[in-house]
């Protein structure tokens, strides 16, 4: 027994409409630096769900500190 | 207008102009495309030319002004993942899952179904461990998939090469018969807006 591995390239993801890779190119869309705006949640390249949203990007350490420091008053 | 990220110095491409803001510039194109999947295509491509950037989420949508604002505020963090990200991609790499969802279809009694729940994940964590012994050496991360294990991994643009043949050399020796989707070089998507940890490989 062993991996059968499979190899495809962003050009061959994009254009495909294998349900493996339309689901990985869904995956990557979800990713990347969200700011205060709109954002859409889109399947297999529909757009379905609009989300108003207001998000800051930092590192979970700088969170967790930030939360500290507002609970200590 | 689209936003499409950050980068650090302005680089002249036909139909994207850069906004100075501080020791940044926000990149922008002139054309909005019209779905994510064809924003995404076009983060690609500026990623093949070579571009080194933060990208904005295929799926915001900004203005210019707001991105303005959110750079005076974050200038340090967005340097950071410029400085992160420099030089980089990212391959995805899916392994099909044995169970639908993770989640076992047998109903009965509750704790047989919780026992199957764990073992379910206890199969997953397996999955995911097999897949980071591939990408042993770069900085990786599971993000979600669907009926399968996915784990995104940080690669230097010059390792391509050497990836895919570790990958190709180990993949075949490990004791599973599962389906293993590799894809890349990616604009690394995953890894932006997310604290990356120091020590990874370089």
């Amino acid at each position: 027994m062993s991996l059968d591995v499979d190899f495809a390239s962003p050009d061959d993801a994009l254009t495909s409409s294998d349900g493996r890779l339309v689901d990985l190119v869904d995956g990557l869309l979800r990713h990347g630096v969200v700011i205060r705006g709109e954002l859409w949640l889109t399947v297999a390249d529909i757009d379905l769900v609009f989300l108003g949203v207001d998000l800051m990007l930092a590192s979970s350490d700088k969170i967790a500190s930030d939360r500290q420091s507002a609970s200590c008053g | 207008m689209w936003v499409i990220g950050w980068v650090t110095a302005e680089k002249p491409m036909p139909g994207i102009f850069t906004v100075p803001v501080g020791t940044l510039h926000v990149l922008v194109a002139h054309e909005v495309p019209d779905s994510t999947r064809a924003k995404l295509a076009k983060l690609q491509q500026l990623f093949k030319a070579g571009l080194d950037f933060v990208p904005l989420a295929p799926t915001q949508h900004t203005t210019l002004q707001d991105a303005i604002t959110y750079t005076e505020q974050h200038n340090e963090s967005i340097v950071q993942q410029i400085s992160a990200l420099y030089r980089k991609g990212q391959f995805t790499l899916t392994l099909a899952a044995p169970m639908r969802d993770g989640v076992p279809r047998h109903t009965g009694t509750g704790r047989s179904w919780l026992r199957g729940r764990i073992q379910s994940q206890h199969q997953n964590d397996e999955a995911y461990s097999l897949l980071t012994r591939l990408a042993e050496g770069y900085l990786s991360r599971q993000t979600q998939a669907k009926n399968a294990v996915r784990c995104d991994v940080l690669v230097p643009r010059h390792d391509v090469t050497t990836v895919i043949e570790r990958i190709k050399k180990d993949a075949p020796a490990f004791p599973q018969h599962r389906k293993l989707t590799v894809s890349g070089l990616w604009v690394p998507l995953s890894f932006a807006g997310q604290h990356l940890h120091q020590g990874a490989h370089a």
